[in-house]
């Protein structure tokens, strides 16, 4: 039994080939993150922010049915209010796919959904100490590390500037260990988003801005031209397994969201400038020293398009990028990353923020909300969820979900979900039919 | 300090036992050629959350343990398995990780006598402790060198509560008609737990790399090394 169950293992491990790269997910998640929906995703999960005076102006989860084949599809079948407003902003999965964490980058609030039943995301936990315990503000990036969640916080409880974090927690919620963003050797603490490479060991950090900015109106930030200078202008590589910050690049102009290549033997990421309106290359040089520089521009930078959500494709040969002060999203051929070149543009809307795109790359879904005194006001105030097929030339519109005459409030942060086709160990489903 | 990490050693070292499983661990560490990892003692594996308890059975139906007992004394690496099971990416993985340690950890004066392996059945009702005996029998040589244990439980609800301690997700494929079937689904995930219980790493697919491993368990020997030198003085 055993060598048979060796054998097994033998042509199971062979079958797994470059799938051992560990990259995964549609397409931005954490390689850690499993159970990859790699056909058509089922549901949309919208981690919206409450609006005062539109429905119960709670935050809420909003599930959506994408699913074509469903007399649901385009619909919302599913919400579940948290309670308050406090910024909702960013979602993240755990590693078994199970939970999906979401942050509040005001009031500090983390939220745990079980989406075993992925119609209906239930909460399971609130973290309501993230700041006693951490010394961090504003919980945004959730990414999944082997029964853990690494979080990226933004600012800081003394001062409320940029200088802060990642904390790491157990999936249950409780703190592992903090570590503070680098303010030494050309760094400047500040922190955004996370992107890991497991082969390689490396931890790539970006950066924004601090409590006091994106609590800020933008048309007063904008005037302020101190404020206007407590951006991150850096990135951060980090040691993995040490957690030590190893290099510090210069990156100015708040690079924000970072996207690993998923393609297989690639070793390069790519992040876009908020405020200078560029594509930066992260990059082992000839001598496999790691090295940051710009490779395009998004759009005129001069007329500060403010670059927010990008969503690389799985085969690394292209890129959207959405510019959120003209709602346009842009898609860029970066088959060589040295050089992305511009090849497609559509405007969205009046504003536009998020944007994920399914494994295989045929359905591209965008929303709105970038933070609560960032989007545009009266009727430039565009709030929904818009989802297209992209069919290798044009977007092309299947639904849309108006989320201010559905009273659900701002739509953020998106996540897919597959059909539920198994049932947890020590379940009545798991027995019944035994 | 960094130090590489000769990515291919596994395959050479197995080279000589399996050519098939030597060319298959060649693909699984190549990814991680360019890779530089820290040297062992330099960093720390941090204290992430207890082991899990609750009852376990080994050699007999009528003999429950704690699997705390199984835990705690040793470096332990610690997985859940099954043994129908065929996932690419699960039992079969582990297995082959867990081998290559057992093989390494013998050959290694400083680790032999200190490290323990541990498997966990998902499926109590195929997997009885008769059935496992015949995992274990082999491996009764080494037991004082390096012990492999493989454990199961009375039934699903025993189980339950280790998995939901060790936050091990495990769920029954379900058939077109929503009826169980054989097949369980669970995400890989080897725990690597200290002398006192504590699960100090854990590793899925994308890190399941021997020498990324055995650089861990040395990290664990070192720091225990250490303590017992400082309480010493």
């Amino acid at each position: 039994m055993k060598k048979a169950l060796l054998a097994a293992a033998c042509v199971a491990v062979a079958t797994l080939g470059s799938t051992t790269a560990g990259f995964g997910d549609e397409t931005c998640n954490s390689p850690f993150v499993e159970a990859l929906v790699k056909g058509q995703e089922k549901y949309l999960h919208v981690w919206t922010l409450g609006m005062p005076g539109v429905g119960d102006e709670s935050d809420k989860m909003v599930t959506i049915d994408v699913d074509p084949a469903s007399a649901k599809y385009g619909k919302v079948i599913h919400t579940l209010s948290v309670g308050g407003r406090g910024e909702a902003h960013h979602l993240g999965f755990s590693d078994d796919r199970r939970y999906v964490w979401a942050g509040r980058l005001d009031d500090n609030k983390i939220f745990i959904f079980d989406l075993i039943d992925p119609t209906k995301p239930k909460l399971t936990k609130v973290i309501t100490d993230f700041v006693e315990k951490t010394g961090y503000v504003g919980p945004h990036t959730f990414y999944a590390m082997p029964g853990r969640m690494m979080i990226q916080a933004l600012s800081n409880p003394k001062s409320h500037n940029g200088e802060t974090g990642i904390a790491i927690y157990t999936n249950d919620g409780e703190l592992v260990s903090t570590h503070a963003l680098p303010v030494t050797n050309g760094g400047d603490g500040y922190g955004y988003d996370i992107g890991i490479n497991p082969q390689e060991n490396v931890l790539l950090t970006s950066s924004f801005t601090g409590w006091n900015n994106y609590m800020m109106d933008l048309g007063k930030l904008a005037k302020d031209p101190e404020a206007m200078k407590n951006f991150g202008n850096t990135m951060v590589l980090w040691d993995l397994k040490s957690m030590d910050p190893k290099k510090v690049f210069s990156v100015p102009g708040a690079p924000l969201e970072i996207r690993w290549s998923l393609k297989p033997g690639d070793n390069w990421a790519m992040t876009a400038t908020a405020l200078t309106g560029k594509l930066w290359l992260i990059k082992q040089d000839d001598k496999g020293e790691w090295q940051a520089k710009a490779v395009a521009d998004i759009g005129d930078p001069s007329k500060l398009p403010l670059p927010v959500d990008i969503s690389i494709a799985a085969d690394a040969k292209s890129l959207w990028v959405d510019t959120f002060m003209d709602g346009t999203a842009r898609l860029f051929d970066i088959s060589n990353p040295e050089a992305p070149k511009e090849v497609y543009t559509k405007k969205i809307g009046n504003q536009v923020n998020m944007v994920s795109q399914s494994w295989d790359g045929k359905r591209v879904y965008f929303t709105t909300s970038l933070l609560a005194n960032w989007d545009k006001k009266g009727a430039e105030n565009d709030q929904f969820l818009k989802a297209y097929d992209w069919d290798g030339k044009q977007l092309v519109e299947k639904f849309s979900i108006d989320f201010n005459e559905l009273k659900l409030g701002r739509a953020h942060h998106m996540k897919f979900s597959g059909k539920a086709q198994s049932a947890a160990l020590g379940s009545e489903a798991a027995v019944s039919a035994r | 300090m960094v130090k590489k990490i000769p990515s291919r050693a596994l395959a050479a070292q197995l080279a000589g036992r399996s050519a098939l499983l030597a060319i298959v661990l060649a693909s699984m560490v190549s990814g991680a050629a360019g890779a530089s990892y820290p040297a062992p003692g330099t960093y720390k594996l941090q204290k992430i959350e207890h082991a899990a308890s609750g009852w376990v059975l080994e050699n007999s139906t009528w003999m429950p343990r704690r699997l705390s007992s199984y835990l705690k004394g040793r470096i332990t690496l610690f997985s859940f398995f099954y043994s129908t099971c065929t996932d690419p990416t699960g039992c079969p993985v582990a297995w082959s990780a867990f081998e290559d340690v057992y093989q390494r950890v013998q050959n290694d004066p400083q680790l032999r006598g200190r490290v323990r392996l541990v498997f966990l059945s998902l499926d109590p009702r195929v997997d009885t402790p008769e059935r496992l005996s015949l995992f274990a029998d082999n491996r009764r040589a080494t037991q004082k060198t390096i012990p492999w244990n493989f454990l199961t439980t009375w039934s699903d609800s025993y189980l339950k509560p280790i998995l939901e301690d060790m936050g091990q997700s495990a769920s029954r494929e379900l058939d077109e008609s929503g009826k169980p079937t054989a097949v369980i689904n669970h995400m890989l995930k080897v725990y690597l737990v200290d002398q006192e219980g504590w699960v100090r790493e854990i590793y899925t697919t994308a890190f399941l790399q021997p020498d990324v491993l055995m650089n861990d368990i040395r990290t664990l020997a070192m720091e225990e090394d250490k303590s017992k030198q400082a309480s010493s003085k």
